[in-house]
């Protein structure tokens, strides 16, 4: 009996160790800034601290900045950007559903463009907005949902992925936390999981573009889009209504083919079952002037830190008069 | 069946969902009750795993298992009949489980001939391919049972009774995707029997399943990438006649494909062990073969095995005089080639194993003179050392067929692989085939430690993983950690992550 005891513990006493190896290791060798969705920083909110969480692709983090949201809101509300790159409708629901179990936002303000992009993710943009959302059913669901079989395991366990970064390692790799200053002067402990959590997920693009707007609208949807993100846009309207949290719909400035074809199509299916969604169309601020196709783009599809001071005004303005509602 | 398809494609046994999956079958194997229980258990689990690789194709294996579980009865019931009854079902029963791999894998082969031969024949008709899926390890499983089939024939043993255990014995997880290729009637009282928790056993295999990882994911897999550019691009050496190039990538060939295969053996063995299976050996370093009927003693044997028992003995063995024994060491090989894969490069790989050894017959008269003239000492270690790497080098020429990929390409790279172009080891060439100096620095490295360990393990019979269970504590715990954090750091797995894709895809 004794020794199967001492056996026992030794198997535990060993596979403790392993873990805490594997768990050093996997810290060592993540980069640092490879996601823009700063889980970190938001897990870091004391609960019940955000009012307003901002969810989609990368054209939220580039077009949302929550410091002037909030200011133009007059600071009645605090608000948080948890995007990814490339994010998939069926990743952007799962990563609204794991936030809402620390915080209780009031508005979720989910950015639609992906209603037309593929349900599995690119390997890297999966890589990239997978690897720092925290360990739960709901990051094993959106494994499954959003990757192929074969991805599978490099998205979800990062040291799968980044163990091969052994001939670039730096001293730095190796300071898991460290202290920084931030671009506001404020002194925070940095991971290699929060960087730029002091802008709450915002993500600042200098570069400028100009670009040439398509076609508003084509002649028919992309069925095979539609029919993959359509139920996942409508599960988190669900979501949200279960929740009782207010859901705000809304396209930043985006010079894609099509655009107006799809809004009106997501407004014409949702607005009957959940008639209490708020539609904003930021196209609308490029026919007004407020947003300028050779100033305020980085790209086709993305605003830049011009655009984003724009977007994120309005925005702040519409939020507090949303919020204020009864 | 939707599920299931959803998961097509994540097991590999040496990613994380085999040992997750290995993980959760070990846990539930030994915490239920009762022999039939943990028997039962292991049945779903090996259907499941199948499952996982060959979704669509289950009912074949479950087809082949219940028709050679009759056929075995069937032989059993005709014990006492006449010989010719009992040779008709012999027959009957080998084409109708022979039936799924001759169709899968050899009916396009076939058409692709039939083609070439009746468009050389100047007929405009081609017939069209059927490109059949071939149901995961079936060439194992196949031989299993035919196996079986056979030894209830020839007496060797009784008929399976229970259909349970006999399909157990089939599709067992460890061995139904590439074997080793096990006998039923092995297999059968260990997967039945009443096992309890044996630590020592268990320690054991968890040991042969690392080293099992450090061949494939240190070596295997790293090589791979090497072979793989040196083979896809054949030509591009012409003009600047890399000869050694292609024996450079001939050699690591050989030692992937062994690293490979013994590596996922280990694998295997060492995850059958905990159950209480023991599975047989594979490989027992053959590149230290003398000669190349050596070599094929100690590479694959399970298979070699089958082909001695099953193909070379029925057809005379060498007890109908030498020229039949020639022609039977050629059906042997010509059958190895086509089992390997259905394509001419695998049969002239095959039929070249068995002329070298049919030469060696042929020149052992000339050998010895030259070894008498020479006044060579047989034992002299200089001699065995000329011996092995002498059958490696046949061995290699060898492999460059099986891996090359068309005969033309293979009679490329032979006719060029000994050109003394010396200089691709100085003048950057070698850099240049995918991996980097390091990776190929680690790659010897990890090349001289299997050979190490192997040379301990078969030629002074030290089995350095036996040998460490012995030691202290704290030197067993730093030796595993070492190995895992080696593999998990060092090793060629998970697709090689690369910071610019991050910079491009910030959006």
């Amino acid at each position: 009996m004794k020794a199967k005891a001492l056996t026992f513990v030794r198997v535990a006493v060993f596979s403790s160790l392993l873990v805490l190896g594997l768990w050093y290791a996997t810290a060592v060798f993540k980069p640092a800034a490879i996601s823009r969705q700063s889980w970190k920083g938001y897990l870091k909110e004391e609960s019940g601290n955000v009012d307003v969480l901002f969810a989609g692709t990368s054209h939220v983090y580039s077009a949302i900045n929550p410091g002037i949201v909030d200011a133009s809101g007059n600071d009645t509300f605090h608000s948080y950007v948890l995007s990814g790159s490339g994010q998939s409708m069926a990743l952007t629901y799962y990563t609204i559903k794991e936030a809402l179990r620390t915080q209780h936002p009031k508005v979720v303000a989910l950015e639609a463009f992906r209603i037309i992009g593929k349900q599995k993710m690119a390997e890297n943009n999966a890589m990239a907005n997978f690897h720092y959302m925290p360990v739960s059913l709901n990051k094993v669901e959106a494994l499954f949902a959003t990757t192929e079989a074969t991805s599978r395991e490099r998205v979800g366990m990062s040291l799968v992925t980044y163990h091969s970064r052994w001939q670039e390692l730096k001293r730095s790799d190796f300071k898991i936390k460290r202290v920084e200053t931030t671009k506001s002067g404020e002194t925070v402990t940095a991971t290699k999981d929060n960087v730029q959590a002091d802008l709450r997920g915002y993500s600042e693009v200098e570069n400028t573009e100009t670009v040439e707007p398509l076609p508003e609208t084509v002649e028919s949807i992309n069925q095979t889009a539609w029919q993959e993100n359509y139920p996942w846009l409508s599960r988190i309207a669900q979501l949200c209504k279960d929740n009782d949290c207010k859901l705000v719909l809304f396209w930043t400035p985006n010079a894609m083919k099509g655009q107006q074809t799809y809004i009106t199509e997501v407004r014409k299916q949702l607005s009957g079952r959940y008639p209490d969604i708020t539609y904003i169309d930021y196209n609308s601020l490029a026919k007004t002037g407020a947003i300028r196709y050779d100033r305020d783009f980085a790209d086709q599809t993305h605003v830049n830190v011009n655009g984003a001071r724009v977007v994120s005004t309005d925005m702040g303005k519409r939020l507090a008069a949303l919020l204020g509602e009864k | 069946m939707e599920f299931l398809t959803s998961l097509t494609g994540m097991m590999s046994f040496t990613g994380v969902t085999y040992l997750a999956f290995l993980t959760l079958a070990i846990f539930v194997f030994f915490l239920l009750p009762g022999a039939k229980t943990r028997f039962v258990w292991l049945l779903g689990i090996s259907s499941f795993f199948f499952m996982l690789y060959s979704p669509k194709y289950f009912w074949v294996i479950a087809l082949v298992t219940v028709l050679a579980y009759g056929i075995g009865r069937a032989l059993e019931a005709a014990k006492n009949k006449s010989r010719s009854l009992r040779k008709t079902i012999l027959i009957i029963g080998i084409i109708i489980t022979a039936a799924a791999l001759i169709i899968t894998k050899y009916s396009d082969f076939s058409i692709t001939t039939i083609n070439r031969i009746v468009g050389l024949l100047g007929s405009s008709l081609q017939l069209p391919l059927l490109k059949l899926v071939m149901p995961i390890g079936i060439s194992f499983w196949t031989f299993q049972t035919i196996a079986y089939i056979a030894d209830v024939y020839l007496g060797k043993t009784e008929a399976e009774k229970n259909l349970l255990y006999f399909s157990a014995s089939v599709i067992f997880f460890p061995i139904v995707t590439m074997g080793p290729i096990t006998r039923v009637q092995d297999l059968v009282p260990q997967l039945s029997r009443k096992y309890t928790f044996d630590y020592e056993r268990m320690r054991s295999g968890l040991l042969l399943m690392l080293w099992g990882y450090f061949k494939k994911l240190m070596i295997a897999d790293r090589l791979a990438v090497f072979v793989g550019t040196v083979f896809g691009n054949v030509h591009n050496y012409s003009g600047k006649v890399n000869g050694l190039m292609f024996l450079v990538a001939g050699v690591f060939y050989a030692i992937q494909l062994y690293t490979d295969f013994s590596g996922y053996t280990d694998i295997v063995r060492g995850s059958a062990r905990i159950f209480g299976v023991d599975l047989p050996l594979n490989f027992t370093a053959p590149y230290f073969a003398r000669s190349v009927a050596e070599f094929w003693r100690r590479w694959h044997m399970t298979l070699m095995d089958w082909l001695k028992n099953y193909v070379y003995i029925p057809l005379g063995g060498n007890r109908k005089g030498k020229v039949r024994k020639y022609f039977n060491i050629m059906a042997v090989f010509f059958v190895s080639g086509l089992w390997h894969g259905a394509g001419f490069t695998y049969i002239i790989w095959g039929l070249l194993n068995g002329f070298y050894q049919l030469a060696g017959s042929f020149l052992k008269p000339f050998n010895d003179w030259v070894v008498r003239t020479l006044k060579i000492d047989r034992e002299s270690s200089g001699h065995k050392f000329f011996q092995t790497i002498f059958t490696f080098l046949l061995i290699t020429i060898a492999w460059m067929f099986f891996r090359a990929n068309s005969l033309s390409d293979a009679l490329y790279m032979v006719k060029r692989m000994f050109m003394p172009t010396i200089w691709i080891f100085t003048d950057g060439s070698m850099v240049k085939q995918g991996l980097t100096s390091t990776e190929i620095m680690i790659a010897l490295l990890s090349i001289g430690v299997v050979w190490i360990v192997d040379y301990l393990k078969f030629e002074r019979k030290v089995d350095i993983l036996t040998w460490l269970t012995t030691q202290h504590l704290l030197f067993r715990w730093l030796v595993y950690y070492a190995l895992i954090f080696i593999i998990v750091i060092f090793g060629h797995y998970g697709g090689t992550y690369n910071a610019a894709d991050f910079v491009y895809f910030k959006f």
